[in-house]
């Protein structure tokens, strides 16, 4: 909606009760209220009527359209001071019971902070916690796509129409994700994404949550107006450490020394959550079936989890490009070591 | 009275023999040329007229027909004036026309009569020699071009009456000689060398792979990370040409008009670097009368495209078709003619616009930068570059090694030719060279793999997602690294290293 902001909705939904009877309501109901009032009557009124051609438009697609009253409504938004006049909605929508956590973060990040948000939410779904991003590219896609790596539930919320993918490389994701999770707007179908929109969006994503995972932000990021939105909310904020002197750690590293809890592995934002885990011994068992010739193991041994070019390798242990690259695959299918972006391998 | 001489026109890459015939009888004084010439062909009336004058050669006024045969195909240039000189003084009977038989005639005249060079001596000569002729008269400034071709005499002279002097005393004609084959046999030393590359061991190696099967190179990094150094040096370890190549190459400069008197052979693979800015008709020939672009000009060598994503997108996707053919048609509507473009494409780009991506502490492109920076590089044409490797930023240390600490061109370029000769044993019954060229009926024939192996590239098709020209150029690849390493069979290792060279552009594109 435009012309009515959430807040003003909630003001009017709080008089009259629900949202339907808004819509409804006879002029001479209005008047006596502020001249104000009048002016969002009928742009409201313009708008439900607008609704309805999108109701009709929406019950031959693939995507519907909820308020507050539905009983489908993620309660958790109830509670934010500004929820959602409406959400359209493709997908299914999160179980009441279900915890949902946010993994934010920087588009622009490195190999790894895409990995570390791959990780962590994959490892989250294998717990049973919902991840909710937005969708954007670098950290928010990995969210997504770690999510649905470990077969969990994925939420994703859009600056845009429920009917546009931005950025559209994101489009497979956007699919599989509307197919074993929910895309949800509160824009209707068509608005195209506009910078006040994504901020906006973002007291969705944190309004879902129970918590806020942030990984990798600068210093002037939207991330962090998540965080701000997430606090005014009452939620948890936990941030994933960087490197110090790196850019792309700052908000990350900033948030920590006012006080957001440190992630140094997924239980710990599980057990901020209050989730019991298991304690998996999953990493060892994986090296210790692989026996590894002397050359891998003094590879594996100058390599550790940042990236390095097997160049680097070449000169360290005086190996030639071509039997490196064998080794180097070995590792990678063993699982010890991955590949980090062009060209790069790091120890997982 | 009549008098027939031969000389050579030119059509794309190939001469022709063209009889400049010409007729003088009694009549009005006229003086009129035809067989289909271009205006250049009809200006030479004026220049041969004057040229006869200035040279003491008084021609009686009579009526003067002149024909270029075949009368049907355009004739263009200027490199028949000395033929029509001969030809007018032999018809009216100054020299006896017997004088010029079988002798070829190539050269422009000046008005004073002195002979300017022309452009395209060698593959002229060559078909001088091809059609049984053994004795050409040319410009003194092309004559050691001419003195290329084997068995062949070439007369070089400076004006027309040493032309005339020359055919009455054949005792006096000096035929020039060139060592060619000499000369090339000596020409083995570059300025630059291998060994002036410390580090960039990956970009080495995938070089020397490049070179060993004639595969396109793409080498992706950061500003100054040594990309240009590597492609530079990618000639110095390319075995030497051989004397069909060197003629080969040579004509492609002749045509060009790049050979003069003190190159009249071009003895190095050529390597050929074309700013960003050029044109598509620079990059693969074109105009009017069509002339070889780089592309041709890198013939057996390298074209090297340094900032790739910087060239127009047009002229880049112009490179594909030649790229698979190994030549470029130039149609007209005066007919077609094709120029070789047998070569190895070797390209360098940054990552993205600032070229620091994907170290994000340094590099500010946002997301869609990047991809719009890549997503200049069409897929087709990626495709086609076999081996895609990644520069990292050089370090301190590099620089620190002492010089000469690194192979040098030399001993790289020994383990080139032996895989080059590998290659040249396999293919002696299919007419291709290299494995980069090989069908796919060749690589079903030569590139079968073992149980492991076989196991092994399921794993690598299905972990790398590749497509299944992706797949061809793979295995390609795998079979030169085979070659290199003087195995039989490619092994695992070599499958892997080829896939490696094949992942970059799954990760930066993908």
């Amino acid at each position: 909606m435009q012309s009515v902001g959430p807040v003003t909705f909630r003001k009017l939904t709080d008089y009259y009760g629900n949202a339907g009877r808004i819509w409804n309501a006879e002029p001479p109901e209005l008047t006596g209220h502020q001249r104000t009032e009048w002016r969002v009557f009928h742009s409201a009124a313009k708008e439900a009527e607008l609704q309805e051609g999108y109701a009709r438009l929406l019950h031959s697609s693939s995507y519907r359209f909820i308020i507050p009253d539905d009983p489908d409504y993620p309660a958790p938004l109830t509670d934010i001071p500004d929820p959602p006049v409406g959400l359209y909605v493709k997908g299914t929508l999160p179980d009441r019971s279900r915890p949902i956590a946010a993994v934010i973060g920087s588009r622009a990040c490195s190999e790894y902070g895409k990995h570390q948000a791959l990780k962590i939410a994959r490892e989250l779904a294998e717990a049973g916690v919902g991840v909710a991003s937005g969708l954007a590219a670098g950290i928010d896609s990995c969210g997504h796509r770690g999510a649905l790596e470990g077969n969990g539930y994925t939420i994703a919320v859009l600056g845009n129409g429920i009917d546009r993918c931005y950025p559209v490389t994101n489009l497979s994701l956007y699919e599989s994700i509307a197919e074993s999770g929910a895309v949800i707007s509160e824009y209707p179908p068509g608005t195209p994404g506009k910078p006040m929109h994504f901020p906006l969006r973002n007291r969705i994503i944190s309004g879902l949550s129970k918590l806020v995972v942030v990984i990798e932000a600068k210093k002037r990021s939207g991330s962090l107006i998540t965080v701000e939105r997430a606090l005014e909310q009452g939620k948890d904020v936990m941030a994933v450490p960087g490197r110090l002197g790196d850019p792309l750690s700052e908000g990350c590293l900033s948030l920590i020394r006012q006080g957001a809890g440190i992630v140094t592995c997924t239980d710990d934002i599980l057990f901020a959550m209050g989730i019991q885990t298991e304690k998996k011994k999953d990493s060892q068992k994986k090296s210790a079936g692989v026996r590894l010739s002397s050359e891998e193991q003094a590879v594996l041994k100058h390599m550790d989890t940042d990236p390095v070019h097997p160049d680097r390798l070449c000169e360290q242990l005086g190996l030639a490009p071509g039997s490196l690259y064998m080794i180097l695959f070995r590792l990678e299918n063993a699982g010890l070591i991955r590949s980090a972006g062009p060209g790069l391998y790091a120890r997982t | 009275m009549y008098s027939s001489i031969i000389s050579i026109a030119m059509n794309g890459m190939n001469g022709y023999p063209v009889r400049v015939e010409t007729d003088v009888s009694p009549g009005l004084p006229d003086f009129s040329m035809v067989g289909f010439l271009s205006s250049e062909v009809k200006e030479a009336r004026e220049r041969v007229r004057t040229a006869l004058r200035n040279s003491g050669f008084a021609l009686p006024p009579k009526k003067v027909t002149v024909n270029l045969a075949p009368a049907d195909i355009r004739k263009e240039g200027t490199a028949y004036d000395l033929a029509l000189a001969i030809s007018l003084l032999a018809a009216n009977e100054v020299i006896p026309g017997k004088f010029a038989e079988n002798i070829v005639f190539i050269g422009e005249l000046a008005l004073n009569g002195a002979l300017r060079p022309v452009h395209g001596i060698l593959p002229r000569v060559c078909c001088a020699k091809d059609a049984g002729l053994t004795t050409c008269f040319l410009p003194y400034d092309n004559r050691r071009e001419g003195a290329v071709v084997d068995g062949m005499r070439i007369i070089g002279v400076r004006n027309l009456q040493e032309a005339v002097h020359l055919l009455a005393h054949p005792e006096a004609q000096e035929p020039e000689v060139c060592p060619a084959r000499e000369i090339l046999e000596q020409a083995r030393s570059y300025d630059v060398d291998f060994s002036e590359v410390n580090g960039q061991y990956g970009m080495k190696r995938a070089a020397e792979a490049a070179a060993a099967g004639m595969h396109n190179l793409l080498l992706i990094g950061s500003p100054g990370s040594g990309k240009s150094m590597i492609a530079r040096r990618i000639p110095t370890i390319l075995p030497g040409l051989t004397w069909e190549e060197c003629l080969a190459v040579s004509k492609v400069y002749s045509v060009a008009g790049l050979l003069n008197d003190r190159q009249p052979l071009i003895i190095h693979r050529p390597f050929r670097a074309p700013h960003h800015t050029i044109s598509t008709a620079a990059l693969v020939g074109g105009g009017r009368i069509p002339r070889p672009g780089e592309i041709s000009l890198a013939d057996r060598g390298v074209l090297f495209l340094d900032e790739l994503p910087e060239f127009q997108k047009n002229t880049l996707e112009v490179l594909r078709q030649p790229m698979e053919d190994r030549q470029v048609m130039i149609a007209r509507v005066g007919g077609s003619s094709s120029f070789p473009a047998d070569t190895m494409v070797v390209a360098a780009m940054n990552p993205c616009r600032c070229g620091y991506y994907p170290d994000r502490s340094r590099c500010q492109c946002s997301v869609s930068d990047v991809r719009r920076y890549l997503g200049r590089i069409s897929r087709p044409l990626l495709d086609r570059m076999d081996l895609c490797v990644e520069a990292p930023p050089v370090g301190y240390a590099d620089f620190r090694q002492p010089a000469g600490s690194s192979e040098s061109s030399a001993v790289i370029r020994e383990r080139v030719e032996q895989a080059r000769k590998v290659q040249q044993a396999r293919f002696q019954e299919d007419s291709i060279f290299f494995n980069s060229q090989m069908q796919p009926k060749h690589v079903n024939q030569y590139c079968r793999l073992g149980p492991h192996e076989e196991q092994l590239m399921k794993e690598i098709f299905e972990t790398k997602k590749l497509s299944a020209r992706a797949y061809h150029r793979l295995l390609k690849v795998a079979r030169t690294l085979a070659d290199l390493s003087g195995d039989g069979g490619i092994r695992e290792a070599h499958l892997i290293e080829a896939a490696e060279y094949r992942s970059l552009e799954e990760k930066y594109w993908g």
